[in-house]
């Protein structure tokens, strides 16, 4: 999450999502999750997908976009395999759990891309004066939003050192991977894990000194340069969330009724109970003659 | 009583808290990592994330010692994740309790001074927490318990992978306390 520097903002200035409030995009965060969990019309999660979609490529940050579809497309294969896999294995215990259904696997994927676009749009930029400026506005205490905001502002710096471990692991000719870490756990975790933990020490030495310097331990009010103001941008990019919400809404519950689609649903789910309900009761009178038998003898 | 709640949470100084948030950003991310690069429902991928959790709460624990670090590193979890997620948990509660408690037997099992009362802590924390996450889910799928058992399978390898990471958490310390790091 390079924006999370703060630094490289001056290469997408024009961006929408740069013009936004804090409390905007973390608004839009929380509202795509909550709404994600209710609907499961694929349909309707198609509409709020190509939204969350139009808000990631107005980042004007595409490689970034394309790395995380890529991310997306990878977990998606992996995780639809290991699913197949536990299918098979649960088909043999019992054929009631172990159904494996590609269509029901799109709604929970569809989920995850739409949550995961709007939080790239609101982590790529938000700086974390931003966010401190925000959390100080709800007035929450010191010993809350100072591990948040350094959270926040870890991710980069520990995505860098990551980097640097695996350079350093190059130049001497060692390759660490998941399954070294079962063959050799004890030279895996000292060769990348402690350096990681060492270097997250050296960094969190360096950011409580920053901190101290800002003034950030001392129980004064600390002016902002920046102000913490809704503008038009908000506004308009409110007003066009309520309008791809209201469409998947719409698509979700007042569609289907309109369109005859749920009472067809019904009808069919009747129809199919009422030929269970017909074999079942067939059965018995094809058993009959047997029972006849028994009651003979 | 408010004075002494007042001082008790102006005690915690800067680098405390900056330790905490890098420790729980250092958790939520290797997560992640680690999820992503073993494909999703991967057992092995289970065991090792879990294994880096208990490991890293063991070293927070040593380096931050005060009374309420758990309480604190899983505030600001799931105070992260409901900023940046948006996530509502309804587990929130239960898991504040879980951690307040490992903080307790931490706090009267003998400190930072005793290896056991870390360890046992850190075990109470992620058992408590994993069973309390186990429960609510049951609590959702209540009209078909069957269901349970794929979750009741990754609970247990978790499980597994927080014992596993118990001795990896003293290895760790050692390297720490070699290199001046932690130095109790």
């Amino acid at each position: 999450m390079p924006g999370l520097f703060g630094t490289k903002f001056h290469k997408s200035e024009d961006s929408v999502s740069l013009q936004l409030n804090g409390w905007t995009k973390i608004g839009l965060c929380a509202l795509a999750s909550i709404i994600t969990l209710f609907i499961k019309d694929v349909s309707a999660l198609g509409v709020l997908l190509t939204g969350s979609a139009i808000l990631a490529i107005s980042q004007l940050k595409f490689k970034v976009i394309f790395f995380l579809y890529l991310i997306i497309a990878f977990m998606c294969l992996f995780s639809m395999g290991w699913a197949y896999l536990i299918a098979q294995v649960m088909n043999s215990v019992s054929p009631m759990m172990g159904k494996y259904d590609l269509s029901t696997m799109m709604a929970p994927f569809m989920r995850m891309i739409i949550v995961m676009q709007v939080i790239v749009v609101t982590a790529l930029s938000t700086s974390p004066q931003e966010i401190l400026i925000n959390l100080k506005s709800v007035k929450l205490p010191r010993f809350l939003y100072l591990p948040v905001l350094i959270m926040l502002r870890f991710v980069p710096t520990f995505i860098n050192d990551l980097k640097q471990v695996n350079e350093s692991l190059k130049i001497r000719g060692m390759k660490i991977s998941i399954v070294s870490m079962f063959t050799h756990p004890i030279l895996t975790m000292r060769c990348s894990v402690f350096p990681l933990i060492f270097r997250a020490f050296r960094s969190s030495d360096d950011l409580a000194i920053a901190s101290e310097l800002k003034g950030v331990g001392h129980y004064h009010n600390v002016t902002s340069f920046k102000t913490n103001s809704f503008k038009r941008v908000d506004i308009g990019m409110i007003g066009l969330t309520s309008l791809f919400v209201a469409g998947s809404v719409y698509l979700h519950c007042i569609a289907p009724e309109a369109l005859g689609i749920r009472e067809r649903m019904m009808k069919e789910n009747e129809l199919n109970k009422g030929t269970k309900s017909e074999m079942q009761s067939q059965s018995p009178s094809v058993k009959s003659p047997r029972l006849a038998k028994g009651d003979e003898k | 009583m408010i004075r002494k709640t007042k001082e008790y949470f102006r005690s915690w100084k800067n680098i405390d808290l900056i330790t905490i948030g890098t420790f729980a950003a250092l958790i939520r991310v290797s997560g992640y990592l680690i999820t992503i690069c073993g494909g999703g429902l991967n057992p092995l991928a289970f065991i090792l994330k879990n294994i880096m959790i208990t490991c890293l709460l063991v070293v927070l624990c040593y380096k931050v010692n005060k009374f309420g670090v758990i309480t604190l590193y899983v505030s600001v979890t799931y105070l992260f994740s409901m900023i940046l997620t948006g996530s509502v948990h309804i587990g929130i509660p239960t898991m504040l309790t879980c951690a307040l408690l490992a903080d307790l037997i931490l706090f009267y099992g003998g400190k930072w001074k005793k290896q056991f009362a870390v360890l046992s802590a850190v075990v109470f924390y992620e058992l408590t927490a994993k069973l309390s996450g186990f429960a609510i889910a049951i609590l959702y799928s209540r009209e078909d318990l069957k269901l349970m058992v794929f979750p009741l399978i990754v609970v247990s390898i978790g499980l597994i992978g927080s014992v596993v990471g118990l001795p990896f958490g003293i290895l760790l310390l050692k390297e720490l306390r070699h290199a001046g790091i932690v130095r109790n």
